[in-house]
């Protein structure tokens, strides 16, 4: 084994693993942009992965004409559910209220930011062994994305560009830990930051954390980004499941529910611009 | 003494191989997860071909394999490229000086692997980072250990048939 070790071969394999590290280190130093092993990589694969992505839609959209029958009968059941909940609902007029009121405010606000700038994605990739659910789009510096842009869908905030490539960039979702965002509840104005957790990523929710004792937020309402650093004001994060207490501090957290359902999404928005776009440190301070 | 292969077939069968990991494991929707239980089939591989094709090989493939599998995960840095080059290399040399070609030693370097591979996974970006560690550790990575180590098997099975295929005599 110790003439393996002497051999060429082997020199060869620890030089070249030996470029590799060196080349990563250097990027994550730089920051802003990917690998130059990855971009290769990356752009090669990234064809591959359209086409895998494209297979993906069509078995969906077989999935769905497969099951209509059954989902017609079962769909027919819950409109008779929702139909009892709506009357409740219309009853509950204080509610009905306050409801249209954030979407006509959700609304306003999408109006009211004409200079966003939005270039359309697709999902491509899907990293199963990321927890937090991240994944790669088709999109990258030759489309005009750049570093921590955010990625909505229609229902909301997905997360933001944590890698760019060429022609392909990568998303850290709102699950992930890596992501902290100011946030407030849209009904009563109690702010927080969000920041994701394990095990709530494991249900496929997150966390809205540093909120005051005081606060009235309650379950139901919806959460919104409070804008500064790298998200405009007003995307919609998503709802409140629960509100719990810390184990450690006296305040409490709402867990969240996102808006975006970040299993199943497969084309999105990446927000490439607005006015007053930050960048990551201001994210940061909301910690 | 070894038996020597037609490297070019096996590049070409290897290559073929990796491309299909590739978009099964990064597929939009998640093909292979069961619960948390997620398989790495970039392990299995890199361990069926190190098994029989060597540590230089072995080592190769793990950082092209390595490569690919950066360019399209969540991790920012070569984690994918170092660890499978590593697993590679260990797994080669192991089977090329120590271990005898059966079953059980098969196993050992199929569980081994996968385990290496979800310990530094874990070592890396969860024991510093994240409050949770010891849940990742026990919730997601123990099972997916066994899941890998289970396709690891089936890689091997693979290659011990392609690589009876591909020789054609011996060094």
């Amino acid at each position: 084994m110790r003439f393996f070790f002497k051999s060429r071969q082997f020199k060869i394999i620890v030089a070249a693993l030996a470029a590799v590290i060196l080349l990563s280190i250097t990027t994550l130093i730089i920051k802003g942009f990917t690998t130059p092993q990855n971009n290769l990589f990356g752009s090669v694969i990234a064809p591959i992965q359209n086409a895998a992505a494209a297979v993906n839609n069509g078995i969906n959209n077989l999935k769905t004409r497969l099951s209509d029958n059954s989902k017609l009968l079962k769909e027919n059941e819950e409109l008779k559910k929702q139909i009892a909940l709506l009357t409740e609902d219309l009853l509950d007029y204080e509610d009905s209220v306050k409801e249209n009121e954030f979407y006509k405010n959700y609304l306003e606000i999408k109006d009211d930011h004409t200079d966003f700038r939005f270039e359309p994605a697709m999902k491509i990739a899907a990293d199963s062994t990321d927890i937090y659910g991240g994944f790669t789009i088709n999109k990258g510096t030759l489309n005009g994305i750049s570093l921590h842009d955010p990625v909505i869908t229609y229902d909301g905030l997905v997360g933001y560009i944590s890698e760019v490539g060429l022609s392909y960039s990568k998303v850290t979702t709102i699950l992930s830990p890596e992501l902290s965002v100011g946030a407030y509840d849209k009904r009563t104005r109690d702010v927080g930051a969000i920041c994701g957790q394990l095990s709530f990523a494991e249900k496929g929710q997150t966390r809205l954390f540093n909120i005051t004792r005081n606060c009235t937020i309650t379950v139901g309402d919806y959460i919104v980004t409070s804008g500064g650093g790298i998200f405009p004001e007003g995307l919609i994060i998503g709802s409140v499941e629960a509100v719990e207490q810390e184990d450690s501090t006296a305040s409490l957290y709402a867990v969240i529910t996102p808006a975006a359902e970040l299993d199943t999404i497969t084309d999105l928005m990446v927000i490439t611009y607005f006015s007053g776009q930050g960048n990551v440190s201001d994210m940061a301070e909301v910690n | 003494m070894r038996v020597k292969h037609k490297n070019y077939t096996v590049a070409v069968i290897n290559s073929i191989m990796l491309l299909i990991i590739c978009v099964v494991q990064y597929f939009p929707t998640p093909l292979l997860n069961i619960g948390f239980a997620v398989p790495v089939l970039a392990v299995g591989f890199v361990t069926a071909v190190a098994t029989f094709y060597g540590e230089v090989q072995g080592a190769f493939w793990g950082i092209i394999s390595g490569m690919l599998s950066d360019a399209l995960s969540s991790t920012h840095i070569c984690f994918n490229t170092i660890v499978l080059a590593l697993i590679g290399l260990t797994v080669g040399l192991l089977m090329t000086h120590m271990l005898n070609l059966n079953r059980l030693s098969l196993c050992i370097l199929s569980i081994g692997s996968a385990f290496v591979y979800f310990f530094a996974h874990w070592l890396i970006f969860y024991v510093f980072t994240d409050s949770e560690a010891l849940r990742y550790l026990t919730v997601h990575a123990a099972p997916s250990v066994i899941y890998t180590a289970l396709f690891g098997i089936v890689f091997i099975f693979i290659y011990s048939k392609i690589s009876k295929k591909t020789a054609i005599g011996l060094e």
